[in-house]
């Protein structure tokens, strides 16, 4: 493969979402949002129960994903006036100790309050991730249990790859699925009741 | 293999209908009684079911056993093994991993029925239906038990991601590829690329 005449070297290992311990700062399991808002290094971040994680970069798959179902979102909230969308990145500090970036969330009229200049404080009513190959084990183990705990009612995990989306309901403490959607379907959504787009909409750009 | 047309697909998921104990209290004398059809296994006591394979997921496993059993054999490093196969990690533990290794050393954990005690390696294959199960209960799982190293397979994606156990979780080395080489402890020097997985999808 070559480029501008130089031969680019073919990539066959990705970075995760990775532990960052070189990042000065507490010691990890002790990072709060002032650490974190401290940071001076390049990159994504996101601390999750006191641990700072690096975020790989997005790939392009993954940005044009975000952009349909953001725009998808952002029309349906404006049109039923039902809430707010934002998208990454954008800092949520769902609590003392956890500060992630949704690649998409809603927040509802209700609790427009949690969104002040800075930050979002308090809990999104809906999170999107889209979770490519290299966030996907954060974006279910780390960031799920987060949100779980924070009490994020609906979480829908996108998988760009075989362009399905997952529906996540807080029972209790933890996420009952509500199965895999595709294709046609039409996601059975309780923050956004009568969401009206076919999961097939999302993946339209690929 | 795009079918437009699929609207829901199950996922792995608690079998609470299935009669035995109350889910948090299933061990492998209750999972061996299950006279209904399915993929079923235990974790930390609470009995999932799998939803049947796909055509595309068979095919990679087959590819990846081909693979490790030739390499492994020629080595003559231990066993290659594929799913459906009980393992007892521990008493209220027992998974059927898409592929599995046991080294020499450990070859006295295979008895006639099933394997007690912890493999030297597994790999899932983690198809959409089954990704979160694999990344959340059947990791700590895992992780718990012991196994050194872990392979996520992304059979969308075409990629590999390792895990190997440093304490009482996983560590990732990266996202493997393409030509990439996989870095294995438990069977180093394996010279096969993450995409030879993949010949066949």
């Amino acid at each position: 493969m070559t480029k501008g005449g130089h031969t680019m070297k073919r990539v066959e290992k990705l970075s995760v979402t990775t532990p960052a311990t070189w990042i000065s700062g507490p010691k990890q399991g002790c990072w709060i949002y002032e650490d974190y808002a401290a940071i001076a290094e390049n990159g994504r971040y996101e601390v999750v129960d006191g641990v700072l994680y690096m975020l790989p970069t997005p790939n392009i798959n993954h940005q044009k994903i975000v952009g349909e179902i953001f725009a998808y979102l952002q029309s349906f909230t404006h049109i039923t006036r039902s809430g707010k969308v934002s998208l990454a990145p954008l800092d949520v500090e769902l609590s003392y100790g956890n500060v992630v970036q949704p690649d998409i969330f809603v927040i509802l009229n209700k609790h427009l309050d949690r969104i002040t200049y800075s930050r979002v404080i308090g809990a999104p009513d809906l999170v999107v991730e889209v979770a490519s190959p290299n966030t996907a084990r954060h974006d279910l183990c780390e960031k799920e249990d987060a949100y779980a705990r924070a009490g994020v009612p609906e979480y829908w995990i996108v998988n760009p790859d075989a362009c399905t989306v997952e529906l996540l309901l807080l029972e209790g403490k933890f996420y009952r699925t509500l199965g895999l959607y595709s294709g046609d379907a039409l996601l059975p959504s309780v923050v956004l009741s009568n969401f009206p787009v076919q999961v097939g909409r999302f993946f339209v750009a690929l | 293999m795009n079918m437009t047309t699929t609207k829901k697909l199950t996922v792995v998921t608690p079998a609470s209908w299935i009669p035995g104990p109350e889910q948090g209290r299933w061990t492998y004398a209750d999972y061996t009684t299950i006279v209904e059809d399915g993929h079923y296994e235990v974790v930390d006591g609470v009995l999932y079911l799998s939803p049947a394979p796909s055509w595309d997921h068979q095919s990679i496993i087959l590819e990846i056993v081909i693979h490790l059993h030739r390499w492994v054999q020629i080595r003559g490093l231990g066993r290659v093994c594929m799913a459906p196969l009980d393992i007892e990690l521990s008493y209220a533990n027992i998974v059927q991993p898409d592929v599995f290794i046991v080294l020499n050393k450990h070859l006295d954990r295979i008895t006639s029925s099933h394997v007690i005690g912890t493999p030297d390696l597994v790999i899932e294959v983690a198809s959409p239906a089954t990704t979160r199960h694999d990344f959340r209960e059947k990791q700590r799982a895992y992780a718990c038990a012991g196994v050194p190293e872990y392979w996520i397979v992304n059979p969308n994606a075409h990629t590999v991601e390792l895990l190997l156990l440093e304490g009482n979780s996983y560590r990732s080395p990266g996202l493997f590829f393409g030509d990439a080489v996989l870095p294995s402890i438990v069977i180093p020097g394996i010279p096969v690329q993450a995409g030879q997985f993949f010949a066949t999808v």
